[in-house]
């Protein structure tokens, strides 16, 4: 398994926009399920005013695909690593289709996120799954592709 | 294409839409996604958001270089939606997204740069006859397209603010 330092080194991402608590179950190379939990201290929920309703406090879309694509880089990272090379550059979400938003997610819920690499082609991969609140369907992901670059290179093309 | 006929006959350079400031947040949201706005009619909107090198989260995306995250730009066509419908709708409307059926991002955006969203909606229903708006956002970084978003939001009636004492 994956903790907390390992994940830290694995991926890119750091602080606050490291999206994955913990790693609950890893099926090298192509699946992986991990968890996040939402709470009302993440910036996000900075600045919102005082009376506003419910539904404004809904988990916002970007951080939800984020944190779900994290998992399916740290599947990937653990591949190349595994493959003695290393991660060079960034991981850029390029394109994505057939994402479904089924219920909102709040402070308090924890979110475990099912990702299966689908293609490893180069330095892309192919991702999908589903992301849940206990047994309820938050969202799904048919297709997504992301890419790794050099910082020099930022593009998204794959 | 609008031109402004000058007195002597010439013509100017085509009128841009006409934006304004936008300033507090709606909703959860990891950056402000929209620094000016303007509506164009009931189907359009276009909302511009300059990306810094302080905006939340971008510290740690990444350590090593700053580069803006493509899903935010989804952000951004959130807002403008949401904006756009209370602008017709009332301020209490609210909007969730339902569905991206396309995404694709064509250039990284880094601090300094500019994006721009033009969304052109239209309105419809979904299998449970909800309210929703269809979304094409149109997303440049100045001459450069940014990303293409085709997405849906269910429209949600109107809900009283917490701490309104409504019954």
């Amino acid at each position: 398994m994956i903790d907390y330092a390992e994940l830290r080194e694995l991926i890119p991402h750091a602080h606050p926009i490291l999206l994955v608590d913990k790693v609950l179950d890893i099926a090298p190379p192509d699946r992986i399920t991990t968890a996040k939990t939402v709470t009302g201290s993440e910036p996000c929920y900075a600045g919102i005013a005082p009376g506003a309703p419910t539904r404004a406090f809904a988990y916002p879309p970007a951080l939800l695909m984020e944190s779900w694509g994290q998992g399916g880089a740290l599947l990937w990272m653990r591949h190349v690593k595994s493959q003695a090379r290393e991660r060079n550059g960034g991981l850029i979400l390029a394109a994505a289709r057939g994402m479904e938003f089924r219920r909102p997610v709040y402070p308090g819920d924890t979110l475990r996120h099912e990702v299966r690499i689908d293609q490893f082609v180069g330095d892309n991969v192919i991702m999908s799954g589903e992301s849940y609140v206990d047994d309820e369907l938050v969202s799904k992901v048919d297709y997504a592709i992301a890419v790794m670059r050099p910082s020099d290179e930022l593009t998204w093309a794959s | 294409m609008t031109t402004t006929q000058e007195a002597g006959g010439g013509t100017t350079a085509p009128a841009g839409p006409a934006f304004t400031p936008v300033t507090g947040r709606l909703r959860a949201t990891p950056i402000d996604p929209v620094d000016e706005i303007a509506v164009i009619s009931e189907t359009e909107v276009v909302v511009r958001k300059t990306v810094r090198d302080d905006d939340p989260y971008l510290e740690g995306h990444y350590p090593e270089f700053t580069v803006y995250p493509g899903a935010f730009i989804i952000e951004s066509v959130f807002d403008a939606v949401l904006r756009l419908v209370r602008a017709h709708r009332g301020e209490r409307t609210f909007v969730e997204p339902a569905e991206i059926s396309s995404v694709r991002f064509t250039t990284a955006l880094r601090p300094g740069d500019t994006l721009q969203v033009r969304c052109v909606c239209q309105a419809g229903h979904d299998d449970a006859g909800n309210d929703t708006v269809r979304v094409v956002a149109h997303c440049t970084n100045g001459e450069a397209k940014a990303a293409l978003v085709k997405m849906a939001f269910r429209v949600l009636p109107a809900e009283e603010p917490t701490g309104s004492g409504a019954a």
